[in-house]
Formats: C-alpha cells, sequence, structure tokens
C-alpha cells in the first residue's frame, strides 16, 4: 500500500444534529485517508453516524446538520486540492458526480419514477454540460451504454425502461452505473447489498469487485454487514456513537481485532461454514447520541471496562503497523482473542 | 410439555383473480412435531411468509389442508378452535408495527392474560408478567413495566413481542424474520433466547427467514426447507442440508451467501447461474420453476414435468430435482415423460 497517494483526507471531522431535544453528535472526530483506488469500508450498527458521515462527503447533509468543525480535502482529478467544508454551491455542483459520486440505500426512491432510465443519464450529463460538453447525443448513449456493461445490465432493455419496470437488483444497479456516467474518482456506497436477496446481493458483489479490480475505483463502502466488508474492502474501520474506534487492514479487523467492539461484533455473526457456534451479542444498546456516557462510549457495554474507562475517551492509537484501535485495554483484548486462536484454527480446519 | 403435531398437506394458496392470480404457494407438505423446529428459507416472494400464516391458521389454504393433530383446523369445533389459538402464537418480523405505540408494557401482555382468564387475581398478574419479563431476558422487570414501544429499542420491542407469545403458554410459535431488522449486535442474543424457549418450555418452531447462516444457527438440530417460487424445492435435517446440499438453488444460495470472513468468503467456489434474473410469479416457466436460471438444466428432462418435493429421498431428505434423482440412482422418481423428452433431446444433440 505504500507510495499509493490519497485522494481523500478527512481531519477531526465533527458534525451535529440540531433537534428539539437537543444536538445529535453523529460524527465526532473522525480522521482517515483514502488511496487512489483503494476500498474501505465502515461498518457499525444504526445511529453509529455510518450514513452522516457518507453523506457529508458530498456535502448532502440534512438542513438540520451542521459540520462544526474538521476538514475533507479531496485531490481532483486536475491535482488541484478541494477543500470540501467551504466548497461554493458551484463548485460543489461540479464535484459531485465528476469527482465523487453517491450510490444511495434505497435505490427505488432515488431514481425519479416517471424518468426512463436513458433520461436519468441525460440529466446529469446536461446538468454538467460546462465541463463534458461533448457528452450528449450518440455520445451519451455510448457512455450510458459502456457504464450499464460494466454493471452487467442489457442497455437496450434498461435505457428505455421506466424504475418500476425493473427489479430492485436492476435499479440498484442502474444508480451504480449512473454514477460511473462522469468517471468520478471515488464513489460512495451507502449499504449497497441491504434488502437485496442473496442471489443479487451476488451479483452486485461481482459488479463492485469488477469495477475495484479492472477499474481501479476508490470506494468507501457504508454497511452494516461485516460479510460486505468481508468481501471487498481493503481496509476496515469500525465506527461506534459516532467515532472510528478501529481502523485496520481487512485481515488484521477479521483476524487479528483489537478493540472490544470489533471483537463483539465478530462473535455475534453467524457464518455458513463449519460447525455449530458459540454466538453471544453485546449486551445493552447503543447510546442515546444526545447524551452520550462519559469516557469510552462503548464502557456500559464493554466487558474490560474499568473505571479509567468510565472516565477518559481512549485515543485512536496505533496498535499494529496500519492498525489502530480507541481502547484502554486493547493488549488484554488481543491476547484474549488470540488465545482463542484454536477456536479460529477449527474454523480452518472446518473450511478445508 | 406434551402437544399436538401441526401438518400441511399438499396445502396451495392463490392471490387475486382471474387471468392476475398468482400462486404464491404451490403444493407444500410438511408435519411440525412437538417440539421441533423447522426453519423456512428462501428469497423474498418465495412464499415462506404465506406458508407461515397459513400454518399460523391466519389464512386458509386455497386447495390443501392444514391439520392440528387430526383435525383440519377450519373445520374444529369452538372449544377445540380456542385451545388452537392458544397453542399457536405468531411473532412478526417488525417490532415497530407489530407493538400499538399507546400502550405500555404492562398493558401490552396484560391483555392476553385477561382475554383467556389466565390470571385470577392483580398479584398473579404482576408476578406473571415480572416472570415474562426475565423469560425474554428484560431485566429487572420493574424497569420494563411501565415502558412505552418508543422508548425500547428494535431488539426490546421484539423480546416484548415474543413475551407477549408466551403469556398463553404456546406450543408452538411461527417467528416471521423475528431479527431481520434488529441491530446485528442484539440480534444472536434474541436469537439465542428463542433457542432457549425451545430447550427449556420445549416450544415447536416454524421459523421463518431469508438468511441461511441465521437459520443453521437457530435449527442446528432441526430441519430446514428451501423455498423457490412457492414450491418446497429441498428439506431435510440442518447438517445435512448445509453440509451435502442437494438442490441446485441450495447449492446457488449456499455458494452466493457472502460470509463475514475475508479468506474464506473471497475463496468460495461460486455456482454462476444461466440468468440472473427471478422469473415472475404470473408466468412460471414449464417444468421446474428453477431450470431458467439452473447450472445442471438439461433439455427435456427439465422442462417438461414438475419435479415432485419427494423427486430425491434420502432418508429423512428431500429434493425437487431429477437431474439430482438420476445421479443418485433414482430414476425411478422420474415420470416416464420427462425421461423420454430428456433422452429425445440428448439424441438430438448427439
Amino acid at each position: 500500500m505504500e507510495g499509493r497517494a490519497d485522494v481523500l483526507s478527512v481531519r477531526e471531522l465533527e458534525i451535529g444534529y440540531e433537534t428539539g431535544r437537543g444536538l445529535v453528535r453523529a460524527v465526532r472526530g473522525v480522521s482517515f485517508d483514502l488511496g487512489d483506488d483503494e476500498s474501505l469500508a465502515f461498518i457499525g450498527e444504526s445511529g453509529s453516524g455510518k450514513t452522516t458521515l457518507g453523506l457529508s462527503l458530498v456535502r448532502l447533509l440534512p438542513q438540520n446538520a451542521s459540520i462544526a468543525k474538521g476538514e475533507i480535502a479531496f485531490r481532483a482529478a486536475s491535482e488541484e486540492v478541494l477543500d470540501l467544508t467551504t466548497l461554493d454551491d458551484e463548485d460543489l455542483r461540479r464535484f459531485r458526480w465528476e469527482e465523487c459520486a453517491m450510490v444511495f440505500q434505497s435505490a427505488l426512491n432515488a431514481l425519479n419514477p416517471v424518468m426512463r432510465i436513458r433520461d436519468h443519464f441525460a440529466d446529469t450529463a446536461k446538468d454538467h454540460s460546462e465541463t463534458n460538453g461533448s457528452l450528449k447525443g450518440r455520445a451519451l448513449t455510448e457512455r450510458a451504454t459502456e457504464c450499464l456493461e460494466m454493471v452487467q445490465l442489457d442497455p437496450g432493455r434498461v435505457l428505455g425502461s421506466f424504475p418500476h419496470e425493473l427489479s430492485g437488483g436492476m435499479r440498484q444497479r442502474v444508480m451504480i452505473a449512473l454514477g460511473l456516467l462522469l468517471n468520478p474518482r471515488v464513489l460512495i456506497l451507502d449499504e449497497p447489498t441491504t434488502a437485496l436477496d442473496v442471489l443479487t446481493q451476488r451479483a452486485i458483489i461481482e459488479v463492485l469487485r469488477t469495477l475495484k479490480v479492472e477499474h481501479r475505483f476508490a470506494m468507501i463502502f457504508v454497511s452494516h454487514d461485516l460479510s460486505l466488508a468481508a468481501e471487498l474492502a481493503d481496509r476496515v474501520a469500525t465506527t461506534y456513537a459516532g467515532r472510528i474506534v478501529e481502523l485496520g487492514e481487512v485481515e488484521q479487523i477479521f483476524y487479528h481485532p483489537r478493540h472490544p467492539y470489533t471483537v463483539g461484533l465478530l462473535d455475534a455473526v453467524p457464518t455458513l461454514a463449519g460447525g455449530q457456534q458459540e454466538l453471544s451479542s453485546i449486551p445493552g444498546s447503543p447510546p442515546d447520541l444526545i447524551d452520550l456516557p462519559t469516557g469510552c462510549k462503548f464502557h456500559p457495554r464493554c466487558p474490560y471496562a474499568t473505571d479509567k474507562c468510565r472516565e477518559e475517551d481512549p485515543p485512536l492509537i496505533e496498535v499494529a503497523p496500519a492498525q489502530t484501535a480507541a481502547c484502554w485495554h486493547w493488549e488484554k483484548v488481543g491476547s484474549d482473542w488470540e488465545a482463542r486462536g484454536g477456536e479460529i484454527h477449527e474454523r480452518d480446519a472446518n473450511r478445508a | 410439555m406434551s402437544g399436538t403435531p401441526i401438518e400441511l398437506e399438499h396445502a396451495s394458496r392463490s392471490y387475486g383473480s382471474g387471468s392476475q392470480q398468482v400462486r404464491a404457494v404451490d403444493d407444500v407438505s410438511f408435519t411440525i412435531e412437538p417440539g421441533q423446529t423447522l426453519c423456512l428459507v428462501g428469497e423474498s416472494g418465495c412464499g415462506k411468509s404465506t406458508t407461515g400464516r397459513m400454518t399460523a391458521g391466519l389464512l386458509e389454504p386455497s386447495q390443501g389442508r392444514v391439520l392440528y393433530g387430526e383435525k383440519e383446523i377450519d373445520a374444529l369445533p369452538d372449544a377445540e378452535k380456542r385451545r388452537f389459538r392458544q397453542a399457536v402464537q405468531i411473532i412478526h418480523q417488525d417490532p415497530y408495527a407489530s407493538l400499538n405505540p399507546i400502550r405500555n408494557v404492562t398493558q401490552i401482555l396484560s391483555a392476553p392474560l385477561r382475554r383467556h382468564k389466565l390470571t385470577k387475581s392483580r398479584s398473579e398478574l404482576q408476578n406473571r408478567l415480572r416472570e415474562l419479563l426475565e423469560t425474554v431476558g428484560l431485566t429487572p422487570p420493574e424497569e420494563f413495566l411501565k415502558k412505552y414501544p418508543h422508548q425500547l429499542s428494535g431488539g426490546q420491542r421484539q423480546r416484548v413481542s415474543v413475551a407477549r407469545a408466551l403469556t398463553v403458554d404456546p406450543e408452538f410459535i411461527v417467528a416471521d424474520e423475528p431479527v431481520s431488522m434488529v441491530d446485528v449486535s442484539m440480534r444472536i442474543g434474541l436469537l439465542n433466547m428463542l433457542l432457549g424457549l425451545q430447550k427449556d418450555l420445549g416450544v415447536a418452531f416454524l421459523f421463518i427467514t431469508h438468511d441461511l447462516a441465521v437459520a443453521k444457527h437457530f435449527s442446528w438440530e432441526g430441519r430446514i426447507g428451501v423455498m423457490y417460487l412457492g414450491r418446497m424445492v429441498e428439506l431435510g435435517p440442518t447438517q445435512k442440508l448445509v453440509r451435502e446440499p442437494v438442490h441446485p438453488y441450495t447449492r446457488a444460495l449456499i455458494s452466493a451467501l457472502p460470509e463475514a470472513d475475508p479468506e474464506l468468503t473471497r475463496n468460495k467456489e461460486r455456482l454462476s447461474l444461466r440468468s440472473p434474473d427471478i422469473p415472475s410469479l404470473l408466468d412460471l416457466p414449464a417444468g421446474c420453476p428453477f431450470h431458467p436460471r439452473c447450472p445442471m438444466y438439461e433439455e427435456g428432462l427439465c422442462d417438461t414435468d414438475r419435479p415432485a418435493e419427494d423427486a430425491v429421498i434420502l432418508e429423512e431428505h428431500l429434493a425437487a430435482c431429477y437431474v439430482a434423482a438420476r445421479e443418485l440412482g433414482q430414476e425411478d422418481r422420474i415420470p416416464e415423460s420427462s425421461r423420454a423428452a430428456g433422452a429425445e433431446a440428448a439424441r438430438r444433440t448427439a
């Protein structure tokens, strides 16, 4: 991974929602970098701030949300570095789709029901005509065809269809194809496989893998689904209560986790391979983002919690090369996990 | 716990009318003995929820019968029907929609206890409420008795739904996707709690899920039934079905399922389908409904007759596939017409 230029750098990002009950602190002090052909997955439960984070990268936050602090630096195709937190409306409009495209969670609601798929492509191209002037008429059809083929759809059938004539999986792939139209550098995908059937999920995963391996797009996935990260991510960030609590390469996170929340998630997911597993869930529920616990936000649910955890929020520190975790007891968490190694070997044996 | 078996006998259910008829469930049969677990697995639209509703007596089959013991449930005399209603309970998928938002936990749980006159005094009612909340892991009970649904998390709400189902001491619970709307970190806790009911109270389950890994965890000692386009395509003991699936659809599901283990999931053997799209229930293909997508498809053999759900019989393990029947030396289970059409097609290509 060395020597790779970062396309995106986020530093100390804080985002809050103003609500009747008070300030919802959805994203708290998040920092990360994204390499220019890297895929990074944010995993976490509902309310962990992962969708808010995704939206902030294309500045599509709802009205009552605001970026309180921090910076988002994006290296555009022209090598110019844009500060996304201060970009004006016109530059922002150009930035979206051309530099960075977002594929939303619910593909049914994201497409206009009275427009044919062809017109969705035309609309996007037209809005960016000053920089992509040649993309109209036949050139547009050719590019749209190319994008639809990349996601394994039949352009002849799909271009003339209305959204309701397509299945959920096809609509999701149309959304991805639309995202590719202006050849952005980064693709942000919010729960791209949620609510789809297993065989359809598999088709989407294979499409994304092709985009990653053959077309070298940089991608950010936001999902509650650990298996999606296991399939596609180079690096994984575990998020809890608006913060990254662990960040590392995919093998490190799945095979050598150092944060008790990551361990808890891994222990809570059943696999199909292997025998019967001892599975346990994390006690308690995610915290109220308006009234966060003191110290480490995970301490009320954590088996390792001590007085120090109740008083002081642990910083994200390096626990192995390229891996960081925010836990006062990461060494103990790590040694306990590795001591359970037998279990994992058993899984390996079952796999063979 | 003594109980009564529940049986579906060639049950079908259609929706709509005239040319717009959809057969959501087509000729499904199974028996669930007292204390047993059957998991129904399949994609959306495969008929698993409709099957669940028929089993719980909430929906009458258009054809076929649902039997409680020896008797058809629609023909039960009133007293026995009441007993059936008490014995069979359902837990719905969405804990945000299945609990009345203006009733607190005490009100939600005491309604069925009063309705069926199961508690005689106020103190008995209070004790029963505490006991129920403890059984579903909402402890200490005092903290939850006065709470309204909006004050609870998704997982806690679903536990209240389970406690409500338990008020009447059911023998049998139909659970329709009970964990799919609950956060990952709390899902297993809920599943383990339900498993405890099965082990400690001897409750039988029809457990409906789209997730094969969840089905495997929940019915390790029980059975799994795989449904496709309204039909049962494979039914067998969980451990056998997961390790040695017979039907190509089950094999496709297993090979497609992403797993939370990077090496395992990236190196998994993939079964590629002939078509990614699921046919419409309004226009089902002839013969086996899976044949347009099936990697094992053979002309003539697969598109002539619809394979019976017991085309392959390996002890308790059934599968509806003629190619598998032939490969397993059960050619006599294939009807003459399909065998002839298959042979004819093979001759033409040769």
